[in-house]
């Protein structure tokens, strides 16, 4: 199982983006795969803002939310106050940003690969979970070309 | 769509971009909340709906002026402007610190 931080995922609403590609390719083999992603629910409120701020459309952001939740191979994780306390204590012990915490606490409470486009919280991370780019993530889980 | 609050006419041009099903969701749903003055329940989309409404998304955003950030970096932007807000200049100057324990 994956979970994907919002820098992955925000970057799939968005053709212009140069990451789009890989982020795109890997969250449509994630669901072609049936591969459960699973990431806290504040995710919604983080694409909502951005969008609401990208593009000042506040029907455009409810829909990007809407469509989140209605992604099957999305499982949206409440934060309960276990999952908040440990995310405190991983943003405490390793320097990372309060949502980025979050990301990781999910991950690791799960057994999930955080896929990641924020190197600092790749590198930070990785004495708790497994962490990678869209585009390792996508050479893992691509079958091997037949030689 | 770059209002704080949109018009009739957006709101219609939106709408008919909806498949000829969901229009009539739409309807159905607001009928429901203006008839028992309170919103009804959220229907969730079908997965099918949700690719269909994601990939209208992304065809808008493709159509916005640039350059302008895109919605990573918007999202990005976002959370070093709380760090920043949480830290004043700390934020920045700590920014490069390897602080790995």
């Amino acid at each position: 199982m994956y979970t994907l931080d919002a820098s992955v995922i925000g970057r799939d609403f968005d053709p212009v983006d140069p990451q789009y590609a890989a982020c795109h390719a890997l969250i449509a083999l994630l669901d072609q795969q049936a591969i459960t992603v699973i990431v806290p629910r504040l995710l919604l409120a983080e694409i909502a803002g951005a969008l609401r701020r990208l593009t000042r459309d506040p029907i455009r952001a409810r829909l990007a939310v809407d469509t989140l939740r209605s992604m099957p191979q999305i499982q949206l994780i409440s934060l309960d106050d276990a999952l908040i306390d440990a995310a405190a204590e991983i943003a405490a012990d390793y320097a990372l940003r309060g949502a980025d915490a979050t990301y990781v606490a999910v991950a690791r409470r799960h057994g999930c690969t955080l896929v990641s486009l924020d190197r600092e919280q790749r590198e930070r991370a990785a004495p708790l979970v497994t962490t990678c780019t869209p585009a390792e993530a996508l050479a893992t889980l691509r079958p091997a070309e037949p030689s | 769509m770059t209002n704080e609050t949109p018009t009739l006419d957006q709101v219609l041009d939106l709408a008919h971009k909806l498949p000829r099903e969901q229009r009539g969701q739409l309807i159905s749903r607001l009928v429901l909340e203006l008839t028992t003055d309170a919103p009804p329940a959220r229907t969730p989309m079908t997965p099918d709906e949700a690719r269909a409404a994601l990939n209208e998304i992304r065809e808008h955003l493709r159509t916005l002026p640039q350059p302008r950030l895109t919605a990573g970096e918007q999202l990005e932007a976002d959370r070093r402007g709380r760090e920043r807000a949480l830290l004043g200049r700390w934020a920045d100057q700590h920014e490069e610190d390897d602080v790995h324990p």
